[in-house]
């Protein structure tokens, strides 16, 4: 059994606390998902639980913690780990090794278990994953899906008492997602092992029953399931007034147009027309050639056409600079494009670039700012932000040079639906505004129904299909992509 | 056209790739040593000789590896440095105030071999050696598995960081970024820009990797056990007998012989 007994924690230099006043009970074998909304406390309480917070971070940490009887704060880092597995959010970054076999070995090895010990383990846990053909894969050439197999197999060969995992799925498509949460309620039966999760996708993981929790700045303040199943119902498509399309011309027109990397085609589009008032989501599985598409349409890698034009130029002349001028991109890691130290600069670094909407005073910039739910000092570094803020300050930034085509790719990963839905209604306002176009890759439809017009789905490198959002239930029946659906037209 | 050829580890079942790595160091810096030890240009002709031959086990036609032609070339301008610059000797090609002597012939096939010889070592050693497999190899002959899991690491991360540096660079180029040496101002500006967010996003992920070895027990313990285990064969045995041998005989030859 976990016991959480009043914790808090502030991290050193912050002004609240980001746990406060945490009390918990958890049994053994539970299957707990704590859900809440971005920079509420979720990972740090993930980290409290691992032991991690206690022994690597700086801050004000009070309370305490029992595993099965054992006081967290008394132990170690090393047998905390033993006891409390943290599996965290990108697989990525938390692979040591280079190979799959290797990498589930490396913990077993550092306790001097024996090889043949380790072998049996690592089998035992790739079986529970359903992940044996992986054990002489390269990590590096895995898919996204198959890495978190591998990340959570790693724990399970741990065979930790508890195991914590990090919003698992936020960078996977719905059918790995589904994989994951299957392989996670296998171990369940199996072994028995406490799982506590931290998951947007609620959805998903309703069928195996969690107990639910909801955390609110720093507490916990719901240990009922009472609200989850009723997210967005009744909300549903209020569509929108849409701009009159007569006569006008499109943003963008491809045909036979092909991107590339290192010579090996990775997506073909047949015909794609965008035209502008469009928003239009982008889906399909991971490595389905969403971001390849996008980065191709710039000229940032190798593609050829027969025909491409954005607003009625030809591709073919222009280079990076001239397509980029209208075509705002925002890519998933928020980290990677912000460049300037402050959200002033920031905000103006592209429309300063490129020489355009010089006459945008600090008001404008701070009334942007607010718009996406950003109240902060303009003269504020963008690396003081959390996660969420970062990701709008990288959205509210490429909307100030006044692009007509808004490529966004996968750029609701880790926000709530609040800021989601604020984000979209900004979205759907410069749109209007702008007579401009949206292109926005995401895993699921349920986050975009309001605003999205068509779905474009990719699948192996083609387009499967291209229909109006009020179609889109219908063909992902067709094709039998129902992980795709929103939950209640499964 | 054909594609090059990357100068990195391709998976093989040849003899060179079954090799323990860590013999096939040994016997790296024994010929390199070899390589350097001969004044003779016949001896390091005969060593080109044996290396080209080492290559040809590898199964890959020199002429397709990426970068064999820079190769090629700087060992040609290497040795038409020499032809062109020592005089000593007998002249063997006059034409007015040019001419070509046996001294600088000589040394200009010494220096062409050794340089050639040196590039084929690398080359056969980087081809046919897995990275992983020769750092948990030298772990298991004595390298303290920290140093050894600091090679694993970088190894880990050297292609996620390329592939953050290229997705750093289409960021900055989709927000009007523009590297022109015309403007070395704004070129340095771009690139301390560049590096920066580059810095940060190592950072965090080395923070990452950090938090995932500690709570796997990295390092609490002095030593540990290996689940891969990079054995010694009979041949490897062998080989390394035999490099010790070569070694003496060529150790006296040369002695007697003044090679």
């Amino acid at each position: 059994m976990i016991k959480v007994k009043n914790l808090t924690f502030r991290y050193s230099g912050s002004a609240g606390n980001t746990l406060d006043g945490i009390d918990l009970r958890i049994k053994r074998g539970e299957w707990v998902v704590i859900q809440g909304d971005s920079g509420c406390g979720k990972t740090t309480l993930a980290l409290a639980l691992s032991g991690f917070l206690y022994n690597l971070f700086k801050g004000d940490y009070q309370g305490h913690i029992e595993v099965n009887g054992a006081v967290l704060e008394e132990m170690d880092l090393a047998e905390a780990a033993s006891r409390v597995y943290l599996v965290q959010q990108n697989p990525e970054n938390q692979f040591c090794t280079l190979t799959v076999r290797d990498e589930l070995a490396f913990g077993l090895e550092n306790r001097n278990i024996a090889p043949g010990e380790i072998q049996k383990r690592i089998h035992q846990a790739l079986v529970i994953v359903h992940g044996e053909t992986l054990l002489d894969a390269n990590l590096l050439e895995l898919s996204g899906g198959e890495k978190q197999k591998v990340a959570i197999a790693t724990a399970i060969a741990m065979q930790p008492e508890v195991l914590i995992l990090d919003e698992p799925t936020s960078n996977l498509d719905p059918v790995s997602s589904k994989i994951v949460f299957k392989a996670l309620n296998e171990l369940k039966k199996l072994s028995g092992m406490t799982v506590v999760i931290i998951e947007h996708k609620i959805q998903q993981l309703r069928c195996y029953h969690p107990r639910i929790l909801k955390m609110q700045s720093g507490k916990i303040i719901d240990l009922e399931e009472k609200e989850s199943a009723v997210i967005n119902k009744g909300k549903r498509n209020k569509k929108k007034e849409k701009l009159a399309r007569v006569n006008w011309e499109p943003i963008l027109e491809l045909e036979n147009f092909v991107v590339k990397r290192q010579d090996q085609p990775i997506i073909s589009i047949h015909d794609l027309v965008v035209y502008p008032g469009e928003i239009i989501a982008l889906m399909g599985p991971n490595g389905s050639g969403k971001s390849t598409f996008l980065l191709g349409l710039l000229g940032l890698l190798e593609r050829e056409f027969k025909l491409g034009r954005i607003l009625q130029r030809e591709l073919r002349s222009l280079k990076t600079f001239d397509i980029t001028q209208n075509c705002g991109y925002v890519f998933q890691n928020p980290d990677h494009q912000l460049f300037c130290s402050s959200l002033e600069e920031e905000l103006f670094m592209a429309a300063r670039n490129f020489d355009r909407n010089r006459a945008l005073s600090k008001e404008d910039a701070s009334a942007l700012l607010s718009a996406f739910r950003l109240n902060t000092d303009l003269w504020l570094h963008p690396q003081q932000l959390s996660f969420g803020q970062k990701k709008r300050l990288n959205l509210a930034s490429v909307l100030v040079h006044k692009p007509r085509l808004l490529l966004l790719d996968e750029i609701f990963i880790g926000q709530d639906q609040k800021n989601i839905d604020a984000s979209l209604e900004i979205l759907e306002d410069y749109v209007n505004q702008t007579q401009a176009a949206v292109l926005i890759v995401n895993h699921y439809i349920q986050a975009l129904r309001k605003h999205a017009d068509r779905v474009l789905f990719f699948d192996r490198g083609e387009v499967l299909f291209d229909v109006p959002l009020s179609e889109s239930a219908k063909t992902f029946s067709h094709y039998g992509l129902h992980d795709y659906m929103p939950e209640n037209e499964q | 056209m054909s594609r090059r050829i990357a100068i990195q580890y391709r998976e093989s079942s040849s003899f060179l790739n079954r090799m323990n790595p860590v013999v096939k160091l040994i016997w790296l810096v024994f010929l390199s040593a070899l390589i350097l030890t001969f004044r003779d240009y016949r001896c390091e002709i005969v060593l080109l000789a044996c290396g080209l031959a080492l290559f040809c086990l590898t199964g890959i036609r020199l002429s397709t590896l990426q970068g064999f032609k820079f190769v090629l070339m700087t060992s040609v301008f290497l040795g038409l440095l020499q032809l062109l610059f020592i005089h000593e000797g007998s002249t063997l090609f006059g034409f007015g105030g040019f001419f070509i002597t046996s001294t600088g012939f000589e040394n200009a096939l010494l220096i062409s071999s050794r340089f050639f010889s040196f590039v084929l070592m690398g080359y056969i050693f980087v081809l046919t050696t897995e990275p992983n497999t020769f750092v948990y190899a030298l772990m298991q002959v004595g390298l303290p598995y920290r140093f050894g899991f600091s090679l694993i690491t970088a190894l880990r991360l050297i292609p996620i960081l390329t592939n953050e540096a290229a997705n750093i660079l289409y960021a900055q180029l989709t927000r009007g970024v523009v590297y022109r040496f015309t403007q070395p101002g704004r070129l340095i500006k771009n690139i301390y820009q560049f590096l920066r967010v580059l810095l940060i996003s190592t950072i965090k992920k080395v923070d990452d990797m950090v938090l995932a070895m500690e709570g796997r027990s990295f390092g609490a313990a002095p030593t540990r056990t290996y689940n891969r285990m990079v054995g010694f064969s009979k041949l490897d045995v062998a080989l390394l007998v035999l490099a010790l041998v070569v070694t003496s005989l060529i150790l006296i030859i040369r002695k007697d012989f003044a090679l």
